[in-house]
Order: C-alpha cells, then sequence, then structure tokens
C-alpha cells in the first residue's frame, strides 16, 4: 500500500458480468491525436493542478443497461449436462445468481458452462431484476510522484480496498482525466501526459475481465474536465479543450449503443470556463460547478437539462454552499463542507438553504476527500483511501450512528475527541488478517452534534482469531469511553 | 319457579348453539382444500395457506368449482413427503406470534433436517407449486453453500466435472487470486 495518495476521483459501478469482450464496441479501437497547448493555457493548467483542484467526483445512478443486450447476444453453448445435476438450468441459475458477487471467480473455475452462465446475459439480467447486482466501489488516487492508480472497495465486505493491475503506463501518468463508470465499465478519459497535451483518447476497464482496452476516443482533446453520466450517455463538459475555437463551451457525448462520440457546442450559453471544479447530476439535470476565473468574481454553477439541451446559469444559492466534495443521495445534494470543521450539508429543495446533517471528525477526513453513494450509505474517501462510512437513510431522527472503516494511511495516534454516551450497534467486522488494520468505532451523539471517534490497532504478527479480536476491541473501546467520562 | 328455571337453562343452551353456529361459520371462512399429491396422497389444507400456492390459484382459475367441490385438485409434481415439509414451513411463517427469532431458528433447523438430494427435491416442488417464499429461501440456501468454499468443494459437492485444461484453469485461478478468494 503506497502512502499519501490524492484521491483524484471516486465512482462506483453496478456490477454486472460481461466477459465478451471480443464482441465489445469499446475494444480496439484506437485512435491518438496529440495537440500541442498553448504555454500559457498549460499554465493555468499546471497551476490549478498545484492548488489540488483535481478532476471530478461524480455519483452515478445504478445503471440499467439492459440496452446493451443486443450487444452480448452470444448464447450459452448448449450441452447435454445440467449445471447441477438434477436439476433444470433455470433453477440453477436461480440458485447460483445468489451467491454473492465475491465468490463469482471461485464459480467460474468450476466447468466451462458454468462460467459462460455466469457470463451470459441470462445472469447479468436476472440478478439485476432480483435486485441482486451488487455495487463496489472504484477510486482514482495519485500518489506523490503523480503516478495515478485505481483501487476497488467492496462495500459488503468491509475488507480493504484492493489494487487494480494492468492501468496502461502512458495512462497512469496522465493528469486531469475523466473518470466515470457506464454500465459495468469504468472509464478513464482524455487528460495530459509528461509532455503537457491533451489527449482524447478512452480507456475503459472491464470489471468482469479485470483488464483494460482502449475504447472510441472522444470528439476533442480535454483535460480537466467535468464528466458525468445522464440518461446511459456519457458527458464530458468544457474543461480544456484544444483543437476547438470556441473552448469554453462545448461538450462531447458518447452513446454506448452506437460506441460514438458526438460534439456539441453552443456559444450562447452561459460559460463554462476551464476551471471546473466538481458536477453531479440531479434529478435528471447535470450541475457544474465553476471555479473562480480572472473575469468573474464569485463562484459559480452552470445547469445542463438534456431534453431541452440547454444551459442556464444555476442556484446562487445552491453554488455559495456547495464548496466541497459532493455526492447526490436520492436526489439529495450533499456536501461536506471543510470551511468550519467537516460538516455534511444537505441542499434542502424546497426551503433552498443547505441543512447541517452532522459533523465529522477533522482526523476521520483527512483532505482531500471524495464522497460516493451507494443506496443511502455515503462514504467518504480520504487521503491515503482512508474510508468513513455515513448512513443517511434515517436522516432526520435525533441518534444517527454511523460506521467507519479505514486503511492506515500514516503511523498517528488518535485520541477520543468528545464522549457523552456510546452506542454500539452492530459490530462490523473487517477482515481483521490484514495486517496493520484499523478499525474505528464511531457513535455520532444525540445531545451534541459532536463525533466521538476510537481507534484500535491491529498489530502486524497478531495471531487472534478474528471473533476474538472484534471482542478485545470492543472491551478496549468501553474502556476508553469510561476512561474519558 | 319451575318455569322460570327452565327459560334460565335455555338461554345459555341458546347462546352456546350460537356459539356453535358462529365457529361454524368461521369454520366454513376457513374453508379447506382438497390436495392430492403424486402418490395419489390427499392432504386437507387450510384454504388461506392453499391459495399461497400459485399452482393451486391457477388451477382454481381455471376450474372455480374446485373450491366447493370435494374434487381433489392433482399436484403432479409434488410427493407427500415434500408437500409435508412445504405445509410445515407456511404453517410456520403464517403462525402470527411467530417473532423473527423464532422463524430463523425455524429455518435453522428445516434446513439441517434436510440432505442435498431432499433439498433439490423440495426445490422442484416449490418450483412446481410456484411458492414463492419457499422457494426464494431454498435458492439462497444452496447459494450459501458456496459461500466461503473453494473450487474443489464446489465441484465435488454438485458432482461436476472438471472440462478445464490444466492451463486454462491455472489462468481462471489467477484471476481467483486477484480477487482475494483464498484456495486452500
Amino acid at each position: 500500500m503506497k502512502k499519501d495518495f490524492t484521491l483524484i476521483s471516486i465512482k462506483f459501478e453496478s456490477f454486472a458480468i460481461d466477459e465478451k469482450i471480443l464482441c465489445d464496441p469499446f475494444a480496439f479501437r484506437s485512435g491518438i491525436s496529440v495537440i500541442a497547448f498553448s504555454y500559457v493555457l498549460f499554465f493555468i493548467y499546471g497551476k490549478l493542478w498545484e492548488m489540488g483542484v483535481s478532476s471530478v467526483l461524480i455519483p452515478m445512478e445504478l445503471v440499467d443497461d439492459g440496452q446493451e443486450s443486443s450487444n452480448n447476444d452470444n448464447e450459452i453453448e448448449v450441452t447435454n449436462s445440467q449445471l447441477i445435476c438434477g436439476l433444470p438450468d433455470d433453477i440453477s441459475l436461480m440458485c447460483l445468481a445468489r451467491v454473492p458477487r465475491k465468490y463469482h471467480s471461485v464459480l467460474k473455475c468450476v466447468s466451462k458452462k458454468w462460467r459462460d452462465l455466469i457470463c451470459s446475459e441470462g445472469w447479468r439480467s436476472y440478478r439485476r431484476k432480483q435486485k441482486l447486482d451488487e455495487t463496489w466501489i472504484y477510486a482514482l488516487c495519485m500518489d506523490k510522484l503523480h503516478e495515478t492508480f485505481c483501487y476497488v472497495l467492496d462495500p459488503t465486505s468491509r475488507s480493504y480496498w484492493k489494487l487494480i493491475d494492468g492501468l496502461p503506463p502512458h495512462v497512469s501518468i496522465r493528469r486531469g482525466m475523466g473518470f466515470e463508470t457506464l454500465g459495468n465499465k469504468l472509464f478513464l478519459l482524455g487528460g495530459f501526459g509528461p509532455c503537457r497535451d491533451a489527449t482524447d483518447e478512452v480507456y475503459s476497464y472491464n470489471a468482469s475481465l479485470n483488464c483494460w482496452v482502449e475504447a472510441a476516443s472522444m470528439s476533442s482533446s480535454r483535460c480537466n474536465f467535468a464528466c458525468e453520466v445522464l440518461d446511459e450517455k456519457l458527458y464530458a463538459i468544457g474543461g480544456i479543450v484544444s483543437n476547438t475555437s470556441d473552448h469554453d463551451n462545448s461538450w462531447d457525448t458518447f452513446d454506448p449503443l452506437t460506441n460514438s462520440w458526438t460534439s456539441n457546442s453552443d456559444p450562447n450559453i452561459p460559460k463554462i470556463p476551464p476551471d471546473i471544479e466538481d458536477s453531479v447530476v440531479i434529478d435528471g439535470k447535470i450541475y457544474v460547478r465553476c471555479g473562480r476565473y480572472p473575469t468573474t468574481p464569485n463562484d459559480y454553477g452552470v445547469v445542463y437539462e438534456p431534453s431541452s439541451g440547454t444551459w442556464q446559469y444555476a442556484d446562487a444559492d445552491m453554488v455559495s454552499g456547495w464548496n466541497g466534495p459532493a455526492v447526490v443521495v436520492d436526489g439529495n445534494l450533499f456536501v461536506l463542507d471543510k470551511n468550519l470543521g467537516s460538516r455534511l450539508m444537505m441542499w434542502h429543495k424546497e426551503r433552498r438553504e443547505w441543512m447541517p446533517v452532522g459533523k465529522l471528525s477533522p482526523l476521520l477526513t483527512k483532505s482531500p476527500c471524495k464522497l460516493v453513494a451507494v443506496g443511502k450509505s455515503i462514504f467518504v474517501v480520504g487521503k491515503g483511501l482512508s474510508t468513513v462510512v455515513l448512513d443517511v437513510s434515517n436522516f432526520g431522527t435525533t441518534v444517527q450512528v454511523m460506521m467507519g472503516f479505514s486503511l492506515p494511511r500514516v503511523a498517528c495516534d488518535f485520541n477520543v475527541l468528545s464522549c457523552k454516551c456510546f452506542s454500539l450497534y452492530d459490530l462490523l467486522c473487517p477482515v481483521l488478517s490484514y495486517p496493520k488494520f484499523t478499525f474505528f468505532i464511531i457513535a455520532h451523539l444525540a445531545l451534541q452534534s459532536s463525533l466521538m471517534m476510537l481507534q484500535i490497532n491491529h498489530m502486524p504478527g497478531d495471531t487472534l482469531p478474528n471473533s476474538q479480536y472484534a471482542l478485545q476491541a470492543v472491551d478496549r473501546a468501553i474502556e476508553l469511553v469510561e476512561n474519558a467520562r | 319457579m319451575a318455569e322460570e328455571t327452565e327459560s334460565t337453562k335455555t338461554e345459555p343452551l341458546k347462546t352456546a348453539e350460537e356459539e356453535f353456529k358462529k365457529l361454524e361459520i368461521t369454520e366454513e371462512e376457513e374453508s379447506e382444500l382438497k390436495l392430492e399429491t403424486s402418490d395419489h396422497v390427499t392432504f386437507m389444507v387450510e384454504a388461506s395457506i392453499a391459495m399461497k400456492f400459485g399452482a393451486v390459484q391457477q388451477y382454481l382459475e381455471v376450474s372455480p368449482a374446485a373450491s366447493a367441490s370435494a374434487t381433489a385438485i392433482p399436484l403432479h409434481n409434488v410427493a407427500s413427503r415434500e408437500l409435508i415439509l412445504i405445509l410445515e414451513y407456511y404453517r410456520m411463517h403464517d403462525w402470527v406470534d411467530a417473532g423473527e427469532r423464532d422463524l430463523k431458528e425455524f429455518d435453522e433447523r428445516f434446513l439441517k433436517d434436510l440432505n442435498y438430494e431432499e433439498l433439490k427435491e423440495l426445490l422442484l416442488a416449490a418450483n412446481y407449486l410456484n411458492v414463492e417464499k419457499l422457494f426464494n429461501f431454498l435458492t439462497k440456501s444452496i447459494a450459501n453453500i458456496i459461500r466461503n468454499k473453494d473450487v474443489e468443494f464446489v465441484r465435488t459437492f454438485f458432482g461436476i466435472d472438471n472440462d478445464y485444461t490444466p492451463e486454462e484453469e491455472a489462468a481462471y485461478r489467477e484471476e481467483n487470486a486477484w480477487a482475494g478468494v483464498k484456495f486452500v
């Protein structure tokens, strides 16, 4: 585990397995277009980078990519043998589809027939229909040497972030890339390389094959742009575009059904400056937050409505409070406000004001953070991929219990911050065999909106069984709480 | 005096009769359906439970007379052994007083008493009868068998022949190693 990652962007992908990469429209298309940048543009860009203006953070709705089936009509080979002896294949499918995603690799090893089943369209559609598709979180991070890595986390197993290998080396040194998930694929778009030229290249990661392939190139070379998925289409908006004269007001859309990009531009729209800070999708509209540009005194945001294809200025009140990493849960915008400690704020659409949800210990969430939502849980992923999970499902009630888990970032000692009462519900049992695993128990206090945090380090070389270790952790936690009283 | 005592005696009698009638009515409301299994055993099953079976519902839609008449509804693909188990499961899950914990314990015991062959038979019966709750429970149970197991276990348990070449298998195992599932 490399230390001191800066998290660039974080996405999640709804699982649907697809291994038929050979008939995949995204694969095996290449196009290289290298266009030099003007020095001035690059200077602004480099400055922005130094200031830590990283690329995008966009939550993605669980995308139903059922229409993709037309691309993957290869049926399972019909063989005489049954999947499970004594059961019709359709019933076997219903049984096997309930096996969690992390065991699918085991299923694939069993036999060719089982592998074909797991890679079939029937398997995907059944899992989606039965709401069995599991969501994994993907994070794009960068180390001190500006090398990019991609990590994955299975939120259900509560284990640890795993490195995804195989990112092409020339891509891993790029910066200002777009990062988005569409269907069961992860996309890395554009960016600029060490020669300071923006690129239009797109790489996609296939979750089931665990491999990166080059995908259809964007219409224009872009970096530091907003990247969103809306209505099964990928949008690359604004940023620094190098091959159009009117680079401020253009956006590209990618349709996976046709596997092609289309370029759009509109000189009459509100100006989308090159310094895009963040973007989200709320109620079928793309909101892009733009930073302070020399010509504008304040932050402002623009909204794109795909039905009419028009851009407008966003609600200024909303944009004013949107000053940190954001995520959308059930159509509500949540922002981690770093100005007054780490406060989680929610934009109340009817009242048109920002409401505080809860306060987080700044020790838990090391900046820069990115947010991603899976269901009603917000994952705050900070420096070193330290992860805190917040449950906002019963937002509005007085007591919230928030659970977090984290990977060690740096060797530092956390203390109990404040403590009034202790409510320990379901103790998480993560994979404690992981060396130096750090385990947090966080309780949101009902009376004061402060957080108590406990940390118990799992020392390398500990050979305690997991349950015993977890019990010890609880004992230690209670002891600490008693002492603090 | 004698008349008075008579009248007081008849009154409770009347109420008892009324109560009996009431009971009859409630019994009529909770009518029973006759189900015949593949091995020609007839079961009298409460309509409230029998109507949970998709196959019975369908049968009654086609021939509504069957509910009133004494003709048994044939269940061609369900043996009496399975039907007993299915009824046991549904009676427990229909029981109003059953708490979540009771049901969990019951489910665990229910599974424990079944071997793999019986589990499959029951799954097929549940599929035929179209009983969603039990079917989902059984498919999940089969899926749970695979949790935390290695490939060899899955192969021997489900009786599947390995048709991979050693090279192919090695490649898939490598992928497995990435996914973090340990092989014993």
